[in-house]
Formats: C-alpha cells, sequence, structure tokens
C-alpha cells in the first residue's frame, strides 16, 4: 500500500512536468502547425546555462531566472530564423528542421560542456516528509515544483483568456489571415507563441534537472513522455496535455516500479498506441470534418 | 476559381510544357548524343541500371582496398534503408521515425536464423526480410489511422521503445551482448570484405530494382495518389488503408534485409546500435540525398557512412578530445539537415537533376531555364517520366 | 473624404491573368460596385488591394498613402477594414472577443466601439457571450461587419455579403451598408453576384469579365444597359 502511495505521488511529479513539456508542444502546435522535436533538447540547454552559472557563484533563483529568459530568447529566434521558412510547405520540412536543432543543440552541449553527468541544485530539500508515521516519497522540492508549474499554467490560462495580447494570439493560431485583415501582426504573435514555449520548457528542465543529473540527453526522456502527453490529449488542447501528462505520470511510475524500468518506455509506447487506435486525433480534439 | 485545378500550371507557379525552341548550339552530326535515354519501359530501364551500376561497383570494388570494400558493403545496406523509407515517406507521405525498429527486427529474424540453424545466408537474409515485413504490417496497420504529427510520435516511441525488447527477453536475443554472428565465407581467394560488399551490393541492386519497379506500377501511383489527396485516392477506388498498411511493409521489408546485411558485415546483433539515433540518421541520409529518390538513397548512405570519419579526422586536426569527433559529426549532420532544407530541400539528386535539366536545356538551346520548383515530399513527375 | 484609387492592377498565377491592369476609383464616401460573373476576378481585386495576394505590377492608393506593397496588417492600419469571403468569423472566440479583436489596434474607447456596433446591430449584443460558431449565416454576416467598423474604418471592402443569405435578409443588410456610407461618410467597395442589390445601393459600379474592367460607369447607367446587364450580369 505504502508502495503504492509513493509510486503515485512520483507519478503525479513526473506527470507535471510531463504535462508542462507537453503543454509547451501544444502552444507551438497551436501556433505554428509544427511539431518541435527539439523542444526537450532546447530546455537542455537552458539549463546548461543556468548551470554555469551557479557553478560561477549565482544564487539559484538568479540562475534560474536566466534560464527561463534564455528560454524566451532561444524559443522566439528559433522561430524566427529557422523555423519560419518551413512553417508553410511539404510538412516533412519542419520535421527534419526540429530533428536537426536536436541533433544539433545536444552535440552542441556535448562540445562545450562535455558529456558527463553534472548536478543542478534542488534549492528545497528533496527528502521525503514525514506523513504521520511513514516517510513520503513526496519532499518540499516536490512541492515547489507542482506549484511552480501550476502557477504557470495559471498565468497562460489567463494570459490567454482575459488580455489582449493572448486574444491576438488565439487569433493568430486559428486563423491567421483574417486575423492579418484585422491588423495583428500575425509574425510577432507566432514568434512569441514560441518564445513562451520556450520559457515554459525552461521550467521544466531546471525543475526535472535536480532529479535527473543534467548531461546533453537528459530531456529526451522527458521530452518523449511530454509528447506522449500531447499527443494523448490531443496537439489542440491545453487541457489535454494536462490530463495526458498526469495519466501518462502515473502510468508510468506504476509500470516502471511495478515491472521493472526498462519496460517504462514500451508502456509510453504501449499508452500511446491504446489512446491512437482509439482516437487517433487525441482524446482532447474536437472532431471537425474536412470539406472537400 | 482555385488556381490548382487549372490544367497546365503547378500550383507552386512554375508552368509546364515546352520551352520556346531556339536554333540549337550542337552541331547536327552530334546530336543523337544528346537523344541518348535509357529504356523507356521501366522494368528494361531498371535492369540496365542495376547492371550498369553493379558492373562499375565490381570493378571500383575490385581495387580498393580492403576496408573501402567493407565501406562500400555499409554503403550498400544502408542505402536499402534509407530507399525503404523514401517509399513510405517520400512515396507515400508518411512520416517515420521508427526503421531503426524495423531494421533490429531483420538483424534478429536473419541472425537468430544464422545463429541456430543451418540455413542458407540469402534464406536466413529472406527470413529477415519477412519478419520485418510482417512487423510492418503489424505497425502499419494502427499507423494507417494516424496523421501527421501522430503518426511521426508514434513512430518515434517505436524506435525507444523495441529496442527495450531484446533486453527484456535477454535468453532469446541474447540481451545487451547480443548476437554473434559467423562472416561470410568467401570462395576461393577473394578478399572477406571484397565478396562481403559484393554479396550486399548483389542483394542491394536485386532489392532496389523490385522496389523501383513497385514505384512504377500501380501499386506505386496508388503510393503516390493517397499522398497527394487522399480523398481523392478513395473516391478512385483507392483503398487507402491498405495501400498504407502495404508501404508500410515494404518498407520495413527493405529495413530487414538491411538489418539482415548489417549483421553479416558487423559480425554481430547487439541493441544498441538500433537507437533512436539510427532512425534520425536515416531520415537524415533520406532528405540530404533527395526524399522519393531511389539513386538520391546512394547520396544519402555515402554521407551517412563517410561523414563520421571525416568528422573525426577534422577533430582530431583541431586537437580535440576524443569524444568530441563524435559530437562533431553530429553537429555537422544537425546543421547541415537545418541548412539543406531552408536552402535546398531537393537534396543532392534533386539538386542534380535540376543541374543536369538546366545545362541539358541550355545546350540544346530551349528557352530560358526555368525552376521546377522542386518540394522535398512531391517531386512533380510528368506522366510515363521515371524517378531513378 | 478621400477615395481609393486603382490603377493598372495585375495578378498573374502563372500563365494566368486572374487580374489584368486593372484601373478604376472608388469615391469617397460612397459605395461602389464591383460586378461580374464567377471568375471575374472580383475576389482577387479585393485581396490585392488589401496585400493578401501580391500585385505583380500596378498600384493601389487611399488619398497619399502608397497601399501597394504593404503587409496586410499595415494596409489595415491605414485604415482600410477587409471583410473576407465567407466572412471569416472566428468561430473558436465568442462575439465579443471577435469584436474586440477588430478594434484592437486602434486605442479607441473599447465601450464606445462596442456601444456604436451594438446599436448597429443589436442582435450581437444578445449574443456577445456565444461562440461565433452558434451563429446563423446573416447574424455571422452581421458580426464580420461589425467586427470590421470597430476600429472606425475610412473604407469597407466587402466581399460577397450576401452569399448565403436570405433575399430578406440581404435587404436590411443592404439598406444599412446604404445608411452607413451615407451618414458615416464610409467609402464601401462591394463586390457582388447579386449585381441587382448592389447597384440599388451603389453610386458607381465597375464591371469586371476574365480579370478586366469591361465598364466603370455610374450605378444608373450601368443597371439601364439591358444588353451589358444581359452580358455580364445575369439580368
Amino acid at each position: 500500500m505504502e508502495r503504492f502511495v509513493d509510486l503515485t505521488l512520483n507519478g503525479v511529479t513526473y506527470g507535471m512536468i510531463y504535462a508542462v513539456v507537453g503543454l509547451s508542444l501544444v502552444l507551438i502546435w497551436r501556433a505554428t502547425r509544427v511539431l518541435n522535436f527539439a523542444q526537450g533538447a532546447m530546455a537542455m540547454l537552458t539549463t546548461y546555462i543556468g548551470a554555469t552559472l551557479i557553478e560561477h557563484h549565482a544564487s539559484y533563483w538568479a540562475a534560474v531566472a536566466v534560464a527561463l529568459a534564455s528560454g524566451f530568447v532561444l524559443g522566439g529566434l528559433i522561430e524566427r530564423v529557422v523555423v519560419r521558412p518551413v512553417e508553410t510547405g511539404p510538412v516533412l520540412n519542419p520535421v527534419i528542421v526540429t530533428l536537426g536543432m536536436l541533433v544539433a543543440l545536444e552535440a552542441l552541449a556535448g562540445i562545450i560542456w562535455g558529456g558527463g553527468l553534472r548536478s543542478f541544485p534542488a534549492y528545497f530539500s528533496q527528502v521525503g516528509v514525514v506523513v504521520g508515521k511513514h516517510r513520503v516519497a513526496f519532499s518540499h522540492f516536490d512541492i515547489y515544483v507542482l506549484a511552480s508549474i501550476v502557477t504557470v499554467l495559471v498565468l497562460l490560462v489567463v494570459l490567454f483568456r482575459f488580455t489582449p495580447l493572448g486574444l491576438r494570439m488565439r487569433a493568430s493560431a486559428f486563423a491567421p489571415e483574417v486575423a492579418r485583415l484585422l491588423g495583428v501582426r500575425v509574425g510577432r504573435m507566432l514568434t512569441l507563441g514560441w518564445a513562451l514555449a520556450g520559457v515554459v520548457g525552461a521550467l521544466a528542465g531546471v525543475l526535472v534537472a535536480p532529479k535527473l543529473l543534467l548531461s546533453p540527453t537528459f530531456m529526451d526522456a522527458v521530452f518523449i513522455y511530454g509528447f506522449t502527453a500531447a499527443v494523448i490529449g490531443g496537439l489542440e488542447s491545453p487541457l489535454g496535455a494536462v490530463v495526458g501528462g498526469l495519466g501518462t505520470g502515473l502510468a508510468l511510475s506504476y509500470v516502471g516500479g511495478y515491472l521493472g524500468s526498462t519496460l517504462e518506455a514500451l508502456g509510453a509506447l504501449a499508452i500511446l498506441m491504446v489512446v491512437l487506435m482509439i482516437r487517433p486525433q487525441g482524446v482532447f480534439t474536437r472532431v471537425t470534418s474536412r470539406q472537400v | 476559381m482555385d488556381v490548382a485545378t487549372v490544367p497546365g500550371v503547378d500550383p507552386h507557379g512554375a508552368p509546364r510544357g515546352p520551352g520556346t525552341s531556339r536554333p540549337g548550339l550542337v552541331p547536327p552530326s552530334w546530336g543523337w548524343v544528346w537523344k541518348l535515354r535509357l529504356p523507356r519501359q521501366p522494368m528494361l530501364r531498371h535492369l540496365v541500371l542495376a547492371l550498369g551500376g553493379g558492373a562499375v561497383l565490381f570493378g571500383v570494388t575490385s581495387v580498393i582496398s580492403s576496408y573501402d570494400d567493407y565501406q562500400v558493403a555499409q554503403i550498400g545496406f544502408t542505402a536499402v534503408a534509407i530507399a525503404g523509407l523514401s517509399l513510405l515517406t517520400g512515396a507515400n507521405g508518411q512520416i517515420s521515425l521508427g526503421q531503426g525498429a524495423f531494421i533490429m527486427v531483420g538483424a534478429y529474424g536473419a541472425g537468430l536464423m544464422l545463429v541456430h540453424t543451418t540455413l542458407p545466408v540469402f534464406l536466413a537474409l529472406f527470413v529477415g526480410v519477412v519478419v520485418s515485413a510482417a512487423a510492418g504490417v503489424l505497425i502499419g496497420l494502427p499507423a494507417s489511422r494516424l496523421r501527421g504529427p501522430y503518426l511521426a510520435g508514434m513512430t518515434l516511441a517505436l524506435a525507444i521503445g523495441l529496442p527495450a525488447l531484446p533486453l527484456k527477453f535477454s535468453k532469446t536475443f541474447a540481451g545487451e551482448q547480443g548476437l554473434s554472428i559467423n562472416p561470410l565465407q568467401p570462395p576461393g581467394t577473394v578478399d572477406p570484405q571484397r565478396w562481403l560488399a559484393w554479396y550486399v551490393l548483389a542483394a542491394v541492386l536485386i532489392a532496389l530494382v523490385l522496389l523501383g519497379n513497385l514505384m512504377r506500377s500501380r501499386y506505386g501511383r496508388a503510393f503516390r495518389a493517397v499522398r497527394d489527396d487522399e480523398v481523392a485516392a478513395a473516391l478512385s477506388g483507392i483503398s487507402v488503408a491498405r495501400t498504407q498498411v502495404l508501404a508500410f511493409a515494404v518498407s520495413a521489408g527493405a529495413a530487414g534485409l538491411a538489418g539482415g546485411l548489417r549483421g553479416l558485415a558487423t559480425g554481430g546483433v547487439v541493441p544498441d546500435a538500433f537507437s533512436v539515433a539510427l532512425s534520425i540518421s536515416l531520415l537524415a541520409g533520406m532528405v540530404l540525398g533527395g526524399t522519393g529518390s531511389l539513386l538520391g538513397a546512394w547520396w544519402g548512405a555515402a554521407i551517412l557512412v563517410y561523414a563520421p570519419q571525416w568528422a573525426t579526422s577534422v577533430a582530431s586536426s583541431l586537437h580535440l578530445r576524443p569524444g568530441q569527433g563524435s559530437n562533431l559529426a553530429l553537429l555537422f549532420y544537425g546543421v547541415v539537415l537545418v541548412v539543406v532544407v531552408l536552402l535546398v530541400p531537393q537534396g543532392v539528386q534533386g539538386g542534380l537533376r535540376q543541374l543536369a535539366a538546366s545545362t541539358g536545356r541550355r545546350l540544346r538551346g530551349d528557352g530560358a531555364v526555368r525552376s521546377e520548383g522542386v518540394s522535398t515530399v512531391k517531386p512533380t513527375l510528368r506522366e510515363g517520366e521515371e524517378l531513378p | 473624404m478621400t477615395g481609393i484609387e486603382v490603377n493598372d492592377l495585375s495578378v498573374h498565377y502563372g500563365p494566368i491573368v486572374a487580374l489584368g491592369g486593372v484601373s478604376f476609383v472608388a469615391e469617397g464616401g460612397a459605395t461602389t460596385a464591383v460586378l461580374g460573373a464567377n471568375g471575374a476576378g472580383k475576389t482577387t481585386l479585393l485581396r490585392a488591394m488589401t496585400g493578401l495576394v501580391p500585385a505583380d505590377s500596378g498600384s493601389v492608393r487611399f488619398g497619399d498613402t502608397e497601399l501597394t506593397h504593404r503587409r496586410v496588417e499595415d494596409v489595415v492600419r491605414c485604415g482600410v477594414a477587409h471583410v473576407p469571403e465567407g466572412r471569416g468569423v472566428i468561430e473558436e472566440l465568442t462575439v465579443e472577443e471577435n469584436l474586440r479583436l477588430g478594434g484592437l489596434w486602434r486605442r479607441r474607447s473599447e465601450r464606445d466601439s462596442f456601444a456604436e456596433v451594438f446599436e448597429l446591430f443589436p442582435v450581437l449584443r444578445s449574443r456577445r457571450n456565444q461562440h461565433a460558431a452558434t451563429l446563423s449565416g446573416g447574424e455571422r454576416q452581421t458580426l464580420a461587419i461589425g467586427r470590421a467598423l470597430m476600429a472606425k474604418p475610412k473604407v469597407l471592402l466587402l466581399d460577397e455579403p450576401s452569399l448565403g443569405l436570405a433575399p430578406i435578409v440581404t435587404r436590411q443588410l443592404m439598406a444599412r451598408l446604404a445608411s452607413l456610407s451615407r451618414d458615416e461618410g464610409l467609402t464601401v467597395v462591394l463586390v457582388e453576384q447579386n449585381a441587382r442589390t448592389a447597384l440599388s445601393i451603389a453610386s458607381r459600379a465597375v464591371v469586371l469579365n476574365l480579370g478586366r474592367v469591361v465598364v466603370a460607369d455610374s450605378a444608373e447607367v450601368i443597371a439601364a444597359d439591358a444588353q451589358l446587364r444581359h452580358h455580364y450580369l445575369g439580368f
């Protein structure tokens, strides 16, 4: 029973991280109809930047702030320079471009910082809290992780639903041509969408780095599971990404816990296939018929 | 009024049709040189290409060193894997990030036959092909319901998840150590690597002729029809799902052949060799060589085989640490991929074709040179034109 | 009140001539109808005027301002509003959000803009919190026009507003457009297949055929020319 509780809490924490990665993918997809395979690698890079600052005696919060800011800049820059030319045209092109960026960024990190593992500080205690007589697999750090993610989610909801900027971004995503006819600078909105996704990804990076240890490929699995979350939820739905993330986190935690960690990746594959078999467009996507 | 429905106009804006003619720059007595063409009939054409190419390769491999022969073998089986992917992604429009997984299936299929039975090599390879093709059907069935990013996601998950299986069932698959395969026995005094190269090239050329013929047949037309417009294809009586599954099966079969040959070449089958990186690099090779083109598969394979070497030598001349060489190769891939897609989306083969076409036109004196506006996934073909 | 001047505007899709040297003037404060059969180039003309389609040659001027070769967003910010074919109502947003979007680039008081539009089209007030997807065709048309008016444009380009609307609704709509033009001094360019209705509220008309101008004259003259009407306008 205790094990079940531990696995559940573990699943929730990781699940929220997958949810937030999935959310960043949904943001990008809704804005530009591109699946950013490099999202994890970008987060890895910004986390390394934060880690380098910490090694040079910066405070944790300063380093995190810089990591988030570089996520913003990196996201916007990549959209403007590399992805913009391939947003229209064959769907294979953005796939190749983002895969190319993935490979290049990981290699670059390897060259600059070496392939070895590094630690990233957690700032809060990672020791499980004591509830009653048991020590649960849920620490102050985990509380901090959940709190930051929920905060970010709330901020995003507020931004999109209640601000003029959010309205412009939504319009640019739903109907770019009409939005332009209403004076919206659609190009800037798309870049902003990527920049925001970059911040969200960077947050995921600094939150998960203390647990997984920093290396050029440390975000690969997180990306895959976040991607699973987004796809399961349906790429159009931010809520779907969150639900999908939690579901994936929990399921993987149970699979890893009860069946062994080597099967974790296969577990994700199985979940993905089952969901896509039942709802090929994701669980939360509203089905629209195509006009012939 | 939809521009795309107007006959004679390519939606990218490049007009089709003959250019204006001017008196040629070529004196009449040599005119026949420019008129030399491969036979029109596809089967014949592919055979001629394969035999011609084979003869050239035979000559080349006979004189180069043993190690170079080994690399030619590598290029060979990489090319057939890329060719399969080209059929699936280029001709049929299904983006697959899981070609590496099918290579693994074929490698283990053929490998297990070679280790546990006394089947002749070509039959073991055949088993590998059949097993992979079956896996292709299994994956192709759910995949046929998915499109775009959802399909990419599923195949990516496959590429990551499947290599875990041999580790889990390590008794059958010899776990992390993997299978150990005896090398091919060459006849007489032929150098083993040379024999390997010939064997691989023969198998690959046969496979490519078959693939080429398939692409030209009504199945190939069905692939492209479904890629270009599913609804229209369905309305013309093509079963979309069946076409998609067939494409998966054939491309998986090609990957299976690649896997079996790879096992022979490297003397073993280890799960580590079939990581996601393999699938991504095959996709890269396909794009760099020219998506949808079987000749392009050779270019892509050559790049994939020689790039790491090149990168390592650059790394050592720059005095980087040992691990940096492979990172440099990866950085090179990544940057080149991005640059190629942004600047030269048709890859090497498409670029060469454009160059040849424009040079030919200039020499023959046809009007102004027009760019063909080739896009990566949909090469514009005229009826009867070859996709070599 | 400045008008829009289109000079020798040409748009090609490869060898196809969508617009071949179209020239006309839409007078300030008046309604100009652009008429012609299906495929005559009317929609392309409007799209080229706003910049959705790049012009291969020619120019579009609004008073002293050159509109050609500007980005669409910038053309709109010069005071030109374009209600596209099919209305372009954003279904995922509510009526109010659609309207608000229309006025965002202007720094006008939102309250004033909303008040004016609701007075013009009361049905929008009653549906303000509904998703635009739930609106009927006629309501969507009012939403699209209301949205365009939120930014107090000086020029209004309308592409086939009567499409899919019942005749009685069309009549009401046209009457509103006419009074808008009259009272606010709005320059209206009205593309319509329904030539009869368009001519009833327009002061001038331009007839297109195969991308070229057949005739540009006052609406009365064109309406009176029976042969012209039969040949190009279908009535």
